[in-house]
């Protein structure tokens, strides 16, 4: 069953051609991958699919909803589809906790304890329980990712984007937020994720999607997309990688 | 400890030139400290209270302009930004002195009210002005990423502007506003010109009075600047309190 599908999108910025038709359905359960060279609308392909960019063509149906740019839907749509960017992710004026536990209470309507509860058990599951009380000012990079993990995990998604999670990260940090996104992957979460870790998606993608150009070209398994790229432009990609 | 000693040495050089101003003058001038502030402190208490009273409703006034102004400087529509965009480069470009005579004479005979509220209006309108610039710094130094996080999360257009933008957009705007407060309240002495007997206009009606006009003009500058900075010092002690570990 696709949690997500994607038909024909395409978005341009005044005069550049950013997608240009993109089609992609996601099944639940599934881990893809979006790779590529910088510039080729991996990210804003990824922020089409919560309308953060409104497409100018093609629609974008999640889960029952059709993608439209109405207040109701999208709250709606947001509620179940959790984003992680690459950073400023967290609000600086509040702990680790009430960051998990705000939109637990606004959009999902909690009650506070109920949503400090899973707040706590959320932020343990990230490594976290003993930062719970600190502000983001004073978490390290890769902790902060990793509250803004617990904090997508926390809203219970059918979905969760990724955008290039750990590119403003120094390889340590990299490494845990990397870790904490394999074991989602390994429990089942459905997520797309815009990386550049080879060896991520190695390890944790059902399947690649390699875009370039404003276009999807290949969509593979990893195993088959490393080995064996179909077209010269995922060779030469995969060459420059490495 | 070597900028404390800093500050003192540079408070007391300032102090010295005071000092020999104030000798200089003396050899012409006989003071009489002992009649003025000391037989008027109920006049100078007086003009206090109305100046504290002027000003505070004016902060408040001035700060409710600026807060939406600043939104309108900052919101989708163009409309709503060249509104508040005309209002800023209206009030930015007339002497504060101006607005006060026109809102006396001019706004203050069509609606017939007291002086005392044509002072407020002035001076709220006018230094509204000022802060809606400064609020409108203050929304625009949020990183955008903040705005995308919170809507990403299905937040509402109110709790992502209340909660998430706002909180953030004081903090850094504080140390703006607080100064914008303290040059309010100096400007209040304009209004002893539709004789409004605030501090200014008091120390004026003193100095005539008791013949001494360096003892009241120095008297009320040094109630002035107790006032602006005490709220100068609490408000750097409000900063350190807000502030964002």
């Amino acid at each position: 069953m696709s949690v997500i599908s994607a038909k024909n999108v395409k978005k341009r910025f005044g005069e550049l051609e950013v997608l240009k038709s993109v089609s992609l359905e996601v099944n639940k359960g599934e881990v893809v991958v979006l790779m590529g060279p910088s510039g080729t609308g991996k990210s804003t392909f990824l922020r089409t699919l919560n309308f953060l960019e409104i497409p100018d063509e093609g629609e974008i149906i999640f889960d029952d909803i059709k993608m439209k740019d109405d207040a109701v839907i999208l709250r709606q749509a947001r509620s179940r589809m959790a984003f992680v960017s690459q950073s400023y992710n967290l609000f600086p004026h509040m702990t680790a906790l009430k960051n998990v536990m705000y939109p637990l209470v606004k959009v999902k309507k909690m009650e506070k304890n109920e949503a400090k509860e899973k707040a706590v058990e959320v932020l343990k599951r990230v490594g976290l329980g003993d930062k719970i009380s600190n502000y983001p000012g004073q978490l390290s990079g890769g902790q902060k990712q990793r509250v803004a993990i617990a904090r997508a995990i926390a809203m219970q998604p059918d979905l969760i984007l990724f955008d290039e999670p750990t590119s403003a990260l120094d390889p340590e940090m990299t490494a845990e937020v990397l870790k904490v996104m394999k074991e989602l992957a390994d429990m089942g979460t459905t997520m797309i994720v815009v990386t550049h870790e080879v060896n991520f998606a190695r390890e944790a993608a059902d399947r690649i999607v390699f875009m370039s150009e404003g276009i999807i070209v290949e969509d593979s398994q990893p195993q088959e997309f490393f080995s064996y790229p179909k077209t010269e432009k995922a060779v030469k990609f995969l060459a420059r990688l490495s | 400890m070597t900028r404390i000693l800093k500050k003192i040495s540079i408070a007391a050089f300032i102090v010295a030139i005071l000092g020999t101003l104030y000798y200089l003058l003396s050899l012409q001038y006989p003071f009489h400290w002992n009649v003025v502030p000391m037989d008027y402190l109920k006049m100078y208490y007086l003009g206090l209270m109305m100046t504290l009273k002027i000003s505070l409703m004016s902060i408040v006034f001035s700060f409710v302009i600026g807060v939406i102004g600043g939104i309108m400087k900052v919101s989708k529509s163009e409309t709503l930004r060249d509104l508040a965009g005309v209002y800023v480069t209206f009030f930015r470009n007339i002497p504060l002195l101006v607005v006060i005579l026109l809102v006396y004479y001019g706004v203050g005979t069509i609606f017939d009210f007291p002086r005392f509220w044509a002072a407020v209006i002035a001076l709220s309108t006018f230094e509204g002005a000022y802060m809606i610039e400064i609020i409108r710094a203050g929304i625009q130094s949020i990183p955008k990423e903040q705005f995308e996080t919170a809507e990403a999360l299905g937040l509402s257009a109110r709790e992502r502007f209340f909660d998430i933008i706002l909180p953030q957009a004081f903090r850094n705007a504080l140390p703006s506003l607080t100064g914008q407060f303290i040059s309010l309240i100096k400007d209040s002495s304009l209004a002893s010109v539709i004789a409004i007997n605030e501090l200014t206009q008091r120390g004026t009606q003193v100095a005539t009075m008791a013949l001494a006009s360096f003892e009241s003009y120095i008297t009320i500058a040094a109630i002035y600047f107790s006032l602006t900075y005490t709220l100068s010092l609490i408000s750097s002690k409000l900063e350190r309190r807000l502030a964002i570990p």
